[in-house]
């Protein structure tokens, strides 16, 4: 009877043993899933940079909890008309947007004008840090892949529309469509003259310009537009050519950089990065040197 | 069982890395396009990751598909960085919004003070709204007094079916390039 207790523990021992390492497994599973969810919710903590919202005399209220409810309160008027109501006296108060456009403005107290100064100096920027955390596995060879995106538009540098008469046939139109069409206009108006040409060759144009004033500002645009044609020789070469004129330009540095990707030369695109954040502060250049470096 | 928990487990999470991946390969790579248009085929599996939600309003908005940002702007709102970037994109909104109501109705923008940004709708907005422009032929011409040479204008076109705002940059009257926006 002993012998049978004896060996029944033993035998529970021995069980325990055995399962031991799927238990471990199952809560190491457990814990990698916890984090990598904990990580993809709250993203890696990087240490937050400033400017993402800049005021030159005061920051932006930051809405409390409460008052957010009560924000998207009045925003959905259909289950909160009585606060709705209530809120109308205050909007009566609020100048209201006039449906005809040459009303005189009216006179502004200096407290209004304070504020209104105030408020217009307030500016908005995107925060672009977190791109940093990104990693780019992989070259130019993801611009080639099969997901399905259809017809890839390159041009962004674009002749203009033709002027269409009111009973001409309406055509789509969607994003920015290359086109080639000739159009001069000539527009007079009091004190004012404006003419414009509109050609198909503006590339060619910007390059004249460039011979004739060299200006760091139309290289740049130059090797902007090349490197949205694909291509990548001409858009290192007018890059080089813009940076020569002024190296501080980051967006020459970061065409000179993305050129050189796309032709395989990548060590020459991130020494480039590296020569320029030497002498310049730059996020952008920072976070496209980062994900060049993590794909090595 | 426990290798194939695991398998299944690495799958998943590579599935899910590689479509980040991919927009911002695209997004680095200045195809903002296809970036945008991507971000909204995978936002249901995404929409609760920040970065993704921001990398996609970014995308989106350097493409002039302003109306997109609307959905990401609400899930931003846990950092300080999401609520910049929301900020952002809810004022580039309501300005192409506003642009759009005060061009087409003939309404009254001058007295309204948003906060500027970086964006070329923004900048138009400002200028407008301070009146800082030339109109001529239903167009209006704004010049850069810090930028020689360059110029914006602003018009809307109608195809047929919608009328379209439309703003092209200007370099010594040489259109450089074309925003459109409905």
């Amino acid at each position: 009877m002993l012998e049978i207790e004896k060996l029944e523990r033993e035998w529970r021992k021995y069980r325990a043993k055995r399962l031991r390492p799927l238990i471990l497994s199952i809560i190491a599973l457990l814990m990698f899933g916890a984090g990598f969810l904990f990580f993809q919710k709250n993203g890696i903590s990087i240490p937050y940079k400033k400017s993402e919202i800049v005021t030159s005399k005061e920051t932006l209220p930051s809405a409390s909890e409460t008052g957010e409810k009560s924000i998207e309160k009045n925003v959905q008027p259909e289950s909160h008309v009585k606060t709705v109501e209530t809120n109308k006296t205050e909007m009566r108060k609020q100048p209201p947007l006039v449906s005809t456009p040459l009303q005189q403005s009216k006179p502004v107290t200096s407290a209004q004008n304070s504020v209104q100064k105030k408020e217009s100096s307030v500016t908005l920027n995107p925060d672009t840090d977190f791109l940093e955390s990104f990693s780019d596995t992989k070259e130019s060879t993801d611009t080639k892949q099969t997901y399905a995106v259809k017809s890839i538009v390159k041009h962004e540098t674009i002749a203009a529309p033709p002027q269409k008469s009111k009973n001409s046939s309406p055509k789509k139109r969607e994003g920015n469509d290359e086109e080639s069409y000739k159009a001069q206009e000539n527009i007079q108006t009091s004190g004012l003259t404006i003419s414009s040409s509109k050609q198909n060759n503006t590339l060619e144009y910007l390059i004249k310009r460039f011979n004739e004033r060299r200006d760091p500002k139309l290289a740049s645009y130059i090797a902007q537009s090349f490197y949205k044609k694909g291509k990548y020789k001409e858009a290192v070469k007018w890059s080089v050519m813009a940076n020569s004129l002024d190296p501080s330009g980051e967006e020459t540095w970061l065409i000179f950089a993305r050129a050189k990707v796309q032709l395989g030369q990548k060590e020459d695109a991130i020494k480039a990065l590296k020569v320029y954040l030497n002498q310049y502060n730059s996020r952008n250049v920072k976070s496209f040197l980062n994900s060049l470096e993590s794909a090595q | 069982m426990s290798k194939l928990v695991l398998v299944l487990l690495l799958f998943i999470s590579s599935l899910y890395s590689s479509d980040l991946e991919k927009i911002f390969g695209l997004y680095q790579s200045k195809k903002y396009k296809q970036a945008c248009r991507l971000g909204l085929k995978i936002f249901d599996a995404h929409k609760k990751n920040s970065k993704f939600l921001m990398l996609y309003g970014l995308s989106c908005l350097k493409a002039d598909y302003i109306d997109r940002l609307a959905v990401p702007l609400t899930g931003l709102r846990y950092s300080k960085s999401e609520r910049a970037n929301a900020s952002y994109f809810a004022t580039i909104l309501l300005q192409k919004k506003l642009l759009y109501h005060a061009l087409l109705d003939n309404v009254d923008i001058s007295d309204l003070k948003l906060p500027k940004t970086d964006y070329i709708l923004s900048k138009v907005f400002d200028l407008y709204a301070k009146k800082r422009y030339k109109k001529a032929d239903d167009k209006y011409y704004f010049v850069l007094k810090d930028k020689p040479g360059f110029m914006y204008v602003l018009y809307i076109e109608n195809d047929g079916r919608v009328n379209k705002m439309i703003i092209e940059e200007r370099l010594d009257d040489h259109i450089i390039k074309i925003h459109r926006y409905w």
